[in-house]
Formats: structure tokens, C-alpha cells, sequence
């Protein structure tokens, strides 16, 4: 019995191996060719901006806190209309691993994975990312949303004036 | 006691203690936000419900019920939850979404409580407010659209802090906190309320999107200003102290600060910082190596110890552990000359009460004020000088209808406290008064006088003093004098608060022996409750005292040395952690003396002004730099620890003292504090049954919370008369400032960027001076120039500046008198 196993274990093997010999390859010629991944797909962490045109991250530190390797830094600052956004920002991609907890923290949709996962680099410095290389010009996966229109920070529009906000009543207008 | 059961576990509470309190003794935790443990109850968020057996029928807010004798306290029910979650959705209806850029987001209460009720949505909706936020002054910003209006900041400033800033207006939804008149937020900026907001509705300026609170690495430390000694927390963020926090849960003074322990210690990251040290070549200090520095030093003292001999002169910013050291070196150099920063002024301590109690120290703690029924405060600047004792004799009054009087030749915030009677006199009297309420007390048989010695002379002395004598040279209405003596003797409880410090050098072993012989005839000293409290302007003056860094046998003190170098006699001063040419009265001697010593040595944080004339500078380290221990002025030993490290090469006090002795041939080393705190047990008694390492957050109070006097002896002293002239001139503490080290900290210079001189609006009028004018006031011979601040504070004839703006010449007129005559002119 022990030799009918042998001989079975030794030939099965190559037989599989025939068998795909003659299939369409999985792997591909990478950088040849290339594959698109699916848009949800988590690479290069890239910062959005709002429809209309603001950068979205108000630095509130959420990501970095969620980070489970600590790659991300930032100094909040604050704008002549009341805007917080960031002085500075930094992903260091020598240590993130994609995990995607940061956009999945963003409160403001900033912070989006892309499926850019082409970030390489023979100098590991070249991958400490600062904000100008992180920020597009784009609003990323959602193209509606803006903290500013559900924020009381009166931004996008006076306080209390957002979508879901009722305005300021005077309750002496109820007065009889 | 009272015995409930709370989830079925078994409680025994003092009968003063409300269901939160019961439960938290057990470990059961109740969702609370308008509770704060410093503070009474108050009862407005309706967070804390729980259900009562006793009570059935509605739920009870356990934060505000006091226990009572078998209850049945359920804290968590399906129905319970459901009622706090509805209570949640109801806070957040106006609420705005703001926690992404809301400084408080990470310790925020109510984010706390939305995320553990899981409230992702709300049932009603609500309007939202559109309120402007509160950035007038430079310290602290309002931003009333995320208030929740627990009330923490109305209840703290008025029931702590005694400043009354807020109040509710407004009501329904419209309620809102807003100061007087809803003009914007001005007032002594202590903190306490951004302490106490749970929310991001009131946040400090300074550390505006600094960075988010798990960043911060929080240390808990002493505050290196005033010896208050209040508990800070060090919020250190990449090496550099960002923020201040508090600390009430275990911390001394139950967290409270005042607006230098909170928002003052930017000079600690200052960038004029010294980071090397300095000799000086050819008339210039020039930056050097250590090694060098501390050679030459080394050299020139021991030049000069064999010469006319060494001062050695230091501030109060040193540890016990760094004062110890600095007695060894001295012990090294072979001076006697050794005094610690404030020279004639705290001799009240050191010699005033040790001749009356036998004790150089407080006789009472800062936390037994609270109860007691009686509070004399002798002149009203005790607020400014130690603005978190005035807060605890706010509480008193408040809570325990404590009485307060107070002995002073201007009005204050003590003065304004709640029926707090003023005894106004003419500047520079107090000791006549606190006489004459000694007569009072003797006369009328109210005295205890069982074992004071020197009882017959004490009271031939007296003689002169009696009310009405005193009463027509003071201005003080005698009746009153006497009424308040009789109270003081009358009470169960009672107190008597004296500060001390460079700007109350006059006449400070008089004055603290003329407290401390009503206090004997009170009775105060060694009652429980009652104290004696003498306290010291810097934060380790009484460690200074206790550890004995004063002139031993025939040495010289520090006016006695500063003198001495003038006039040749003394061949090397070495100062340290102090700027005796900004701070000690008399800028000209001090100034002679720094020219005409042979050599010396500054050690210091800044180039000071004394700095600047010194042979060689030594870069030393804040408090916030060093480990060790403080004792604050009730005697209490406090451990100091290390947020940071020292700029460039900058040393520890300790470190350089160390270092100089070696190089003076002294080879004693000791392996860190605790040796050394282990080692001054050796040498003072009173702190040898400590072990450094079991300090706790408390600290630990050498001598017990009443200590006892070894002596009960009375001392005639006698009142000077200060100099008349049309106008006087007295010195003191500004709140916003302490000593000289708070002119480089930001956040005091924000709301006092300038010394002044304050005068009454009559005077005002007389001289047609308006608020900001520049004046001249001349007086000693010496003419300086400056601003003028008017307001009702002062009596005709009477101007008040802070002594702590060096640069302004103060102390060029004042020599250390009580009062300076002086002249006005536009
Ligand atoms: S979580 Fe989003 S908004 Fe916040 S700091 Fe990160 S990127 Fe910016
Ligand atoms: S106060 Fe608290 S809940 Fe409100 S916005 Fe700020 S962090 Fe969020
Ligand atoms: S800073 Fe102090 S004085 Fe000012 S409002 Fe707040 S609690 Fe009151
Ligand atoms: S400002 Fe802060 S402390 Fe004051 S009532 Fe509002 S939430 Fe409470
Ligand atoms: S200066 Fe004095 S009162 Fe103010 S926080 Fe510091 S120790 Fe406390
Ligand atoms: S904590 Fe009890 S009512 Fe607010």
C-alpha cells in the first residue's frame, strides 16, 4: 500500500501541472503588463478636496489616531474664515499597510484609498509622502459630500443654515 | 454612617454623601456630565438617573440625592437606559457637528457619552444656533453653539474662583451662558472654567489646534511660581510643554490654578532660553564649554574665599534636593554666607515666628481654611500673591459662612469676597491694627493667656495701642477694630494669612510677630483647624527655610552681602535662580554690588539683567526640567517631575552645583533624589520620616496637619511710622504675575504686558490723569515714568505698582519701605 501511495503522490503533482500547462496563464508580464485592480482596491492613500474646490481634511487627527503603525502626522492651523485644515501633512508609506482604517476613520471623507499600488521606491525616504503629493484636485469616490454643509462651523453657509439644520428661531415671535 | 445597597451591593457612605458618591465607592460607574467632584450639586443634565426602591414611580438624579438609611439603588435598567439615551438625543438636538474640528474632540464628555449610548441618530428635531464666538481676550475662547449648559463654568467662577464671570440668560432654548452684558469674556483667566467645561465650548487660546489629547504625554508636577503649590499637569507634545491641564481627581488644591500655573509656562519653551553657558573675555560674555565654565568658576571663587570671602545668593526655584547641594558646596567653598532669595522679607518666618511659636512654618494646612469660621487676612494683596489659598477662603465663606476680615491699605478681590469686612487703613499701618486687636483681646478678657510667656511686658507694651488711639492714626473705625478682634477670639475655627515676599520686605519680623501674638492670644496655634499661615512668594520658599539656606553663625544675609559687595567687603557673589537687580528693592545697591564684586556667578534661565554683569553664567533648567521635591507653604512636600528635556546644554540646578564642587575638590556624589532627599532626613528631622519614593500625589505634610508650637512667647514690636507726603507709593504682586519669571511667559504678558501704576479715581480726577497716561512719580530722589491704571481700588492719596517688570525701575525708588513717599506729575 505504502508504494501504490508513492508512486500516486509522485505522479498526481505532474499531472496537475499538465493539466494548467495548457490553460491561459494566471500570472501576468508585470510592469509589461498591467492589471487594473478594482477601484476598491487599497493603495496609495491620496487627501480629496469638496465639490467646491476646499481641501476636505480639517486635521482632526482621526486618521492618524486610527493608524495602527502610526504613519500619519499632521499640525492643525486655522483659516481667516474660521476653517480648520492642516499646516501640514504626512503619510510615511515605508510603514502604512494599507489597512484603510484612516479613510474608514475620516469624518470628512479626506482621506480615500486608491488603487495606485505602483509607490515603490529605492529610497525608502522618497516614500515619506508630504501633503502637496498627497492632495488631489478631486472630490475621490464621493463627489456630493461636504463636512461644511452638515458642520455648525458656519463655512459653507451661515451656522444653522445647512440641509439638515433648522435656522435660528426667535421664540418671542411666538409670543401672543 | 448609612448603610445602602447599590445593584446589591452592599454600602456604608457618611451620611453626607449622595448616591454617585455611594456607588463610585464600590466601583459602579454613573454616566454623569454636569457633576463635577469640586463643586456642589447641581442637578441639570439628567444623566446620572438611576431608580430607587424607595422612590418608585420616576427615576432620581443620583448626583444631587443624598443617601439615606436602606435604600435600594438600581443604577442600570433597560428603563434606565432608554431614559438617558432620550436625554442624550435631547442634548444633541441643537447640537453641532463639529467634533472633527472641535479642540475638545478625544476628551470630550459628551462625544464620551454619545459613543457608549451608541446615539447615531435623534428622534426630535431642534434649531441650531448661530452664535458668534468669544474671542476678545487672548486666553480663553467661548464658543457657546457646542455649550450643553451643565452650568460647570457659572458654578466654578462663582463658587470657586469668586469671580462671578458667567451666568445663564435667556430662556428655553435660547438659554445660553454669557458673561455681563454679553460682551465677551474678561476676567482673571485662572482656567478653572476651561478645567471644567465638558465640552469644546470654552478652550484655551494658546493651545488652539496644538494637537488632539492622545497625543499629549501628561505629567503630573508642582507649579514652579508661587508656594501655593498647586498640583499642574504638564501637557508635553514632542519635547515641549504645549499646554497646562489639571488635575482634580487626585491633585493637591483640588486642581485649582490660577492663570500663571495655568497659561504661564511659555517661558519654560522661551527661545531666548540661555542654552550655553557664558564667561566672560575681554568684557564680553562669550559662550563657552562647560568644562571651561565651570574651571574658571571654581577658580574665581576660591580666589575669592581666600580673599574677603563669598556670598552665595539663591532664588526659591531650586528643589529641597538642589538646596541640599547647595549647602555642601557652600560647606565646600568654607562660606557662611549663604541666604536664600528674599532676604529681609521672610524673616517673619524664620525669625518672627520662631521667636513667638518656636516653628518657622505655617502652624495649618491649606484644605482646613475651608471650614473655619473666622479668616483674618492681613493686607489684600494675599489673592494676588497666592490666588488658590484665596480661593479656598472663597469656599470657606461660601460653603461654611465663614467670616472674613481684612486687614489692608487698599480694597482687592478679598475685599469683594461676600461680607467680607475691610479694615481700610493708611498704608504701611497693619502692624498697629493687629496691636491694637491684641489689646482688644487682653482688655476684655477674651484672651487665652494660659502659658504665654512675657504676658506682663507684652501688655505694658501695648499701651499705646488701643483702638481709639489706632483707630484716629489709621483711619480704621474703631469699633470695628474691636468687633473683629472679638470674632477672631470668639471662633471655633479661625485663621490668619500673611504672605511674604521681595515687594513686603518692611518691617516682616514685626508685622509676622505682631500675627503671631494675636494668633497665641486667639488661641490659634496647635488648635486643630485653626492655623497660622505665613506663606512664601515662591514656590519653594519654605523648603528653602526648613533646609536651613540661610546665613549660618556670623554670615551674612542677602541685603547684608548685596551691601557688603558694594562697599568692597566681599570678594565674589554666586546668585542663582534669582534677578536681584529687576526684584530686590533697591536697584542701586544691588547694581553697586554687582559692579564692585570681584567676580561672579549668575546661574539662571534667562540673561538676566543681573546675569548680564556676572563673570560667568551658568544655563540652568525650569521646574518643569528637573525631578525632586518642592514644600509648599503649608508645609507641604511635593514630588517635581521631569516633561522635558532642558534646551541645548542647559543643567539642572542640582547638576551644576554638583559639578562646581567637584571641581572645588568636593568628591560627595549621590545617586539621584531620593539619596539625597534620604540624605536631608539626616539633618532636618522633620523630613526624615518620609521616604521619597512613597511621596504621593498628595504630597506629604511634615509636622502633621496642625503643628504644634514649641513656644508660646510674646513679642513687643512696634509700629514705624511711614514718611507723610501727599501721595504713597506701595509695592506688591500683581495676580498675573510671580516674581520675575512670568514677564517671559506669553500668556501672563497677554493680559499684563506692562508694569504700571495704579491710582483712585479721585486722584485721578486731582491730577487729570486718565487710564494709560504716562506719569511720573518721584520719590527717594529717583524719578521714573509710568503708565498709569485707574481704577476704584485705591484710596486718595495712595499708588500701587507691581514689582515685577524690572525693566520699569521700580525698585530704583523703592528701597524696602513700607511706603515711599513720593510725588505725581503728568
Ligand atoms: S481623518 Fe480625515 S479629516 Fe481627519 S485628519 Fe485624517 S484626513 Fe484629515
Ligand atoms: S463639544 Fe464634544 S461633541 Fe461637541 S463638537 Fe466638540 S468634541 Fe464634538
Ligand atoms: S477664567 Fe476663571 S475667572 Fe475667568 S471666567 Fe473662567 S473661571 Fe471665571
Ligand atoms: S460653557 Fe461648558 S461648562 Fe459652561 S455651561 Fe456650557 S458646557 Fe457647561
Ligand atoms: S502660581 Fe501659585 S496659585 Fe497659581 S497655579 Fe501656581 S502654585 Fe497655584
Ligand atoms: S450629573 Fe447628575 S444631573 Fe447631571
Amino acid at each position: 500500500m505504502t508504494l501504490w501511495r508513492d508512486i500516486k503522490g509522485t505522479l498526481q503533482p505532474f499531472w496537475i501541472t499538465l493539466g494548467y500547462l495548457f490553460q491561459k496563464p494566471v500570472t501576468i508580464q508585470y510592469p509589461e503588463v498591467k492589471r487594473t485592480p478594482p477601484p476598491r482596491y487599497r493603495a496609495r492613500i491620496v487627501l480629496t478636496r469638496d465639490p467646491d474646490g476646499g481641501e476636505r481634511c480639517v486635521a482632526c487627527h482621526l486618521c492618524s489616531g486610527a493608524c495602527p503603525v502610526d504613519c500619519i502626522s499632521m499640525q492643525a492651523a486655522e483659516d481667516a474664515d474660521g476653517r480648520r485644515y492642516a499646516a501640514w501633512f504626512r503619510i510615511n508609506f515605508s510603514r502604512c499597510i494599507f489597512c484603510g482604517l484612516c479613510a474608514e476613520a475620516c469624518p470628512t471623507l479626506a482621506i480615500q484609498m486608491t488603487p495606485d499600488y505602483e509607490i515603490c521606491n529605492r529610497d525608502i525616504l522618497n516614500l515619506v509622502y508630504e501633503k502637496e503629493d498627497l492632495l488631489i484636485d478631486g472630490c475621490g469616490k464621493d463627489t456630493q459630500y461636504n463636512f461644511y454643509e452638515h458642520a455648525g462651523i458656519g463655512v459653507a453657509n451661515e451656522r444653522g443654515r445647512n440641509q439638515d439644520e433648522y435656522g435660528p428661531v426667535d421664540p418671542k415671535s411666538l409670543l401672543p | 454612617m448609612v448603610n445602602l445597597t447599590i445593584d446589591g451591593k452592599q454600602v456604608t457612605v457618611s451620611k453626607t454623601a449622595t448616591i454617585y458618591d455611594a456607588a463610585k465607592e464600590v466601583g459602579i460607574n454613573i454616566p454623569v456630565l454636569c457633576y463635577a467632584k469640586k463643586l456642589l450639586p447641581y442637578g441639570a443634565c439628567r444623566f446620572c438617573l438611576v431608580q430607587v426602591e424607595q422612590m418608585k414611580g420616576r427615576l432620581i438624579p443620583a448626583c444631587t440625592t443624598p443617601v439615606s438609611e436602606g435604600m435600594v439603588v438600581t443604577t442600570t435598567s433597560e428603563e434606565i437606559q432608554k431614559v438617558r439615551k432620550t436625554v442624550m438625543e435631547f442634548l444633541l438636538v441643537n447640537h453641532v457637528l463639529d467634533c472633527p474640528v472641535c479642540d475638545k474632540g478625544g476628551e470630550c464628555d459628551l462625544q464620551d457619552l454619545a459613543y457608549e449610548f451608541g446615539s447615531i441618530s435623534n428622534r426630535f428635531e431642534g434649531v441650531k444656533f448661530d452664535l458668534p464666538t468669544d474671542e476678545i481676550n487672548p486666553l480663553i475662547e467661548r464658543n457657546m453653539n457646542r455649550c450643553v449648559l451643565c452650568g460647570r463654568c457659572v458654578r466654578v467662577c462663582d463658587e470657586v474662583v469668586g469671580y462671578g464671570s458667567y451666568s445663564f440668560i435667556n430662556r428655553g432654548f435660547e438659554t445660553k451662558i454669557a458673561t455681563a452684558y454679553d460682551r465677551g469674556l474678561n476676567c482673571e483667566f485662572c482656567g478653572q472654567c476651561v478645567s471644567l467645561c465638558p465640552v469644546g465650548a470654552i478652550l484655551p487660546r494658546p493651545f488652539k489646534f496644538k494637537a488632539r489629547p492622545w497625543q499629549i504625554k501628561e505629567v503630573d508636577s508642582v507649579c514652579g511660581y508661587c508656594g501655593n503649590g498647586c498640583t499642574v499637569t504638564l501637557g508635553v507634545l514632542d519635547n515641549k510643554i504645549e499646554t497646562i491641564r489639571f488635575n482634580d481627581e487626585i491633585g493637591v488644591n483640588d486642581g485649582n490654578l490660577c492663570i500663571r500655573g495655568r497659561f504661564g509656562y511659555a517661558y519654560v519653551n522661551h527661545q531666548k532660553r540661555l542654552t550655553k553657558p557664558l564667561v566672560r573675555k575681554e568684557g564680553q560674555l562669550v559662550e563657552v564649554e562647560w568644562d571651561e565654565a565651570l574651571q574658571v568658576a571654581a577658580e574665581g571663587l576660591s580666589n575669592a574665599q581666600n580673599g574677603q570671602g563669598v556670598g552665595i545668593l539663591s532664588g526659591a526655584r531650586l528643589t529641597n534636593e538642589e538646596f541640599f547641594l547647595l549647602k555642601n558646596l557652600a560647606k565646600t567653598i568654607g562660606t557662611d554666607h549663604l541666604d536664600h532669595s528674599g532676604g529681609e522679607c521672610y524673616k517673619g518666618v524664620s525669625e518672627g515666628l520662631n521667636e513667638t511659636l518656636g516653628v518657622k512654618a505655617s502652624t495649618g494646612t491649606f484644605p482646613q481654611l475651608e471650614s473655619c469660621d473666622v479668616i483674618l487676612a492681613i493686607r489684600s494683596d494675599f489673592w494676588e500673591t497666592h490666588p488658590v489659598v484665596g480661593m479656598v477662603v472663597n469656599q470657606a465663606i461660601r460653603r461654611n459662612d465663614a467670616q472674613l476680615v481684612v486687614v489692608a491699605d487698599k480694597r482687592g478681590k478679598l475685599t469683594k469676597l461676600p461680607r467680607a469686612r475691610t479694615l481700610l487703613t493708611k498704608a504701611g499701618y497693619e502692624l498697629s491694627i493687629l496691636n491694637a486687636m491684641s489689646k482688644v483681646l487682653l482688655d476684655e478678657g477674651l484672651a487665652q493667656v494660659d502659658g504665654l510667656q512675657n504676658l506682663d511686658a507684652f501688655k505694658a507694651a501695648l499701651s499705646e495701642y488701643t483702638p481709639e488711639n489706632v483707630a484716629q492714626q489709621t483711619g480704621v473705625d474703631a469699633d470695628l477694630l474691636k468687633d473683629s478682634a472679638r470674632k477672631l477670639a470668639g471662633a471655633k475655627k479661625s485663621a490668619i494669612l500673611l504672605a511674604y515676599g521681595l515687594p513686603y520686605t518692611a518691617q516682616s519680623k514685626e508685622l509676622a510677630a505682631a500675627a503671631a501674638n494675636l494668633a497665641l492670644l486667639a488661641g490659634i496655634p496647635g488648635r486643630a483647624g485653626s492655623g497660622l499661615y505665613l506663606c512664601g512668594e515662591k514656590a519653594n520658599s519654605q523648603g528653602a527655610i526648613d533646609l536651613g539656606v540661610l546665613p549660618a553663625g556670623n554670615g551674612l544675609g542677602a541685603q547684608q552681602m548685596l551691601t557688603a559687595a558694594g562697599e568692597g567687603k566681599l570678594d565674589a557673589l554666586y546668585v542663582i535662580a534669582e534677578d536681584p537687580i529687576s526684584s530686590y528693592p533697591d536697584r542701586q545697591m544691588v547694581e553697586q554690588a554687582m559692579d564692585k564684586v570681584g567676580f561672579s556667578v549668575v546661574q539662571d534661565l534667562f540673561l538676566s539683567a543681573t546675569a548680564e554683569k556676572a563673570d560667568v553664567v551658568f544655563p540652568a533648567a525650569s521646574f518643569a526640567e528637573k525631578e525632586g521635591t518642592f514644600t509648599n507653604a503649608e508645609r507641604r512636600i511635593q514630588r517635581v517631575r521631569q516633561g522635558i528635556k532642558s534646551p541645548g546644554e542647559a543643567k539642572t540646578d542640582g547638576a551644576i552645583i554638583s559639578a562646581l564642587a567637584n571641581k572645588l575638590g568636593n568628591t560627595l556624589s549621590f545617586t539621584g533624589e531620593a539619596a539625597i532627599f534620604a540624605e536631608i532626613g539626616k539633618d532636618v528631622p522633620a523630613y526624615a520620616e518620609f521616604n521619597y519614593h512613597e511621596i504621593g500625589s498628595q504630597g506629604v505634610v511634615w509636622g502633621g496637619e496642625t503643628l504644634a508650637p514649641t513656644r508660646r512667647n510674646l513679642v513687643s514690636v512696634s509700629a514705624e511710622q511711614p514718611a507723610s507726603a501727599d501721595y504713597h507709593l506701595v509695592t506688591g504682586s500683581a495676580l498675573y504675575h510671580s516674581g520675575t519669571v512670568s514677564v517671559h511667559a506669553s500668556g501672563p504678558l497677554a493680559v499684563m504686558p506692562e508694569a504700571y501704576v495704579e491710582l483712585g479715581r479721585e486722584d485721578a480726577a486731582a491730577l487729570g490723569v486718565n487710564d494709560g497716561d504716562l506719569l511720573k512719580v518721584a520719590g527717594n530722589g529717583v524719578e521714573i515714568q509710568l503708565k498709569a491704571k485707574v481704577d476704584n481700588r485705591l484710596p486718595k492719596g495712595l499708588l500701587f505698582a507691581p514689582y515685577h517688570f524690572g525693566n520699569a525701575g521700580l525698585n530704583k525708588l523703592y528701597r524696602g519701605e513700607a511706603v515711599v513717599a513720593v510725588s505725581v506729575s503728568k
